[in-house]
């Protein structure tokens, strides 16, 4: 009973830092697909400014949210090994 | 404040500035409820309604009582309106969930702890937020509530739909589940944007 209370705050705090990391990550991938930049730094010089690359449109509107959080899920569950042990019994 | 009128409003809330496929409103209930189309349809007819009725509830109580200079409270009381929104919200919901349990019991258990968890549904508060910050008229407000509704439930019955269709079909086993429904809405979304320069609204 007397640790109720911390395992609670505990479990508060590390659910907040997990839904952190997730929205940092997505924040990353979308802006450096997106404007080249990460937290405004120029990581892939883009087209208009003399670069090679040319930003992806996509990736700062809705649907590329979407697409990149699938991925994500997605690759998330290839770390996890989801589906490695139906390979294994089939 | 835009002079856009009702159908227009309820036009672009539709397909152009989709709640969901836009905002990302409410996207919870939308990928929990969307296995059958059944579901997907009653929960999208209960959101449909709570979010026309509350709007408009909302609308004038906002114009009312909490605005500055309002013809019943002339104080400023606009502090209240989330306190208030989301109590009308509650009220309608409730209101909802006796009725559905009463006279569609199935549907009732099939949607669950969704059918109370539309009390706080961002998309029904968003809703009723984005219709104090875009300044909207009565008329406005009911187009923005009513198309806002109809869109939500057009994405996730299409979406139940895909779900129904994707059963036969060999998603890779890291995809299964939410990763694949999110690359799904995600090409709807893209979709829907075919529609942009229809109508607009800011």
């Amino acid at each position: 009973m007397q640790n109720r209370p911390v395992a609670a705050m505990a479990d508060g705090l590390f659910n907040g830092l997990g839904y952190a990391v997730i929205l940092v990550a997505i924040a990353l991938f979308r802006e450096m697909l997106g404007s080249g930049q990460i937290l405004g730094h120029v990581v892939l010089p883009v087209i208009d400014k003399g670069g090679w690359y040319e930003p992806n449109q996509l990736m700062i509107l809705a649907p590329g949210a979407f697409i990149t959080l699938g991925l994500l899920i997605a690759l998330i569950n290839v770390l996890r090994g989801v589906g490695r042990q139906k390979e294994a019994k089939a | 404040m835009s002079e856009a009128s009702f159908f227009v409003i309820l036009l672009a809330a539709v397909f152009t500035n989709n709640i969901l496929l836009a905002n990302f409103l409410g996207m919870c209930s939308f990928l929990a409820c969307s296995r059958q189309i059944p579901t997907a349809l009653g929960l999208g007819a209960a959101v449909v309604f709570v979010m026309f009725t509350t709007t408009l509830i909302n609308y004038g109580i906002y114009h009312g009582i909490l605005v500055e200079g309002a013809p019943l409270c002339p104080a400023n009381l606009e502090f209240l309106s989330f306190i208030v929104f989301i109590a009308v919200i509650a009220g309608f919901v409730q209101f909802v969930e006796m009725f559905v349990e009463r006279f569609s019991p199935r549907l009732y258990y099939s949607l669950g702890i969704f059918l109370p968890l539309i009390t706080v549904n961002c998309a029904i508060l968003g809703v009723a937020l984005f219709m104090v910050i875009r300044q909207y008229s009565f008329m406005q407000s009911a187009g923005f509530g009513l198309g806002a509704g109809l869109g939500w439930a057009l994405a996730i019955l299409l979406i139940a739909g895909l779900r129904t269709r994707m059963g036969y079909s060999r998603v890779p086993a890291p995809f299964q589940g939410v990763a694949i429904i999110m690359i799904v809405t995600g090409v709807m979304a893209m979709a829907f944007m075919g529609f942009a320069g229809m109508v607009s609204i800011q």
